[in-house]
């Protein structure tokens, strides 16, 4: 029974995966954060695909839709785990 | 041969850092390089004036030569069968090298600083002439102001990165 409420094909898997990406995502952003100020892009962002001039605005309101998505996500895990103490809970 | 800790050994350059924590790490090595930048910058503005070196000549304008880097290159290596460590090989994605930004090195601006007309100074030259650092005030002013809101914005990356992994563990 558990399966149907935590397992691979339910909606608390998606919401891992979400958060797996949501913290890549925000990796993405520290490291584009981190090197806005090399007069150089060559080298390592060429070899990940191209080196763009890194625009900090942007990624500022990347970095928070990020935060509300990964905050969004947390919450709705808590739910869905509250779900499964209360379906394992006596009474 | 075994290779031993694929994952956990301590990469050449810099401490291990755990996934979980790669966007801190990211962010604090934004800090220290734009702090770096200040340093530099201060040091540049303090030896505006000074016409003598112990290299000899005027003081040269320092610039913070910086890179972007690679985390823990040894990821990449294959874990051979049987290997006592604890995690299974993995397909290294692009996220997994992302490794910040490093100063490979403060360099030397080599522009000709300016020369002045001044016969009293005692490193006039035989036309009276001294030369001076090719620092210009205007321009490390600029810089500076970069580096610290460059070092703003890695600040709240840091920030956002904490305030993540404390909702993570809240779950």
């Amino acid at each position: 029974m558990l399966r149907g409420l935590i397992g691979p094909s339910t909606v608390v898997a998606r919401l891992k995966e979400g958060l797996d990406l949501s913290s890549a995502s925000v990796k993405w952003i520290a490291h584009r954060v981190a090197n806005a100020t090399n007069a150089t892009g060559a080298g390592f962002d060429a070899a990940l695909g191209g080196a763009a001039p890194v625009d900090v605005e942007a990624e500022m309101v990347a970095l928070a839709d990020e935060q509300l998505r990964y905050d969004a996500a947390t919450r709705l895990l808590e739910k869905a785990y509250a779900q499964v103490r209360a379906s394992v809970r006596e009474r | 041969m075994r290779i031993v800790g694929s994952w956990f050994s301590r990469a050449a350059a810099g401490p291990i850092v755990r996934p979980l924590f790669r966007g801190l790490a990211i962010a604090a090595s934004g800090l220290t390089a734009q702090r770096q930048r200040i340093e530099v910058t201060a040091q540049n503005l303090a030896n505006a004036e000074t016409t003598r070196t112990e290299e000899g000549g005027p003081y040269r304008r320092k610039v913070v030569a910086l890179a972007p880097k690679v985390s823990m290159p040894e990821l990449t290596r294959p874990v051979l069968p049987g290997d006592p460590w604890i995690l299974p090989p993995r397909v290294v994605e692009p996220v997994d090298l992302l490794g910040g930004v490093e100063v490979q090195g403060i360099e030397e601006d080599a522009t000709p600083g300016e020369l002045v007309y001044d016969p009293g100074h005692p490193d006039a030259d035989e036309n009276g002439y001294v030369l001076y650092p090719n620092v210009r005030q205007s321009e490390e002013m600029v810089t500076l102001m970069e580096a610290r809101r460059a070092y703003e914005a890695n600040a709240t990356v840091f920030e956002a990165v904490k305030s993540m992994l404390r909702r993570a563990a809240q779950i």
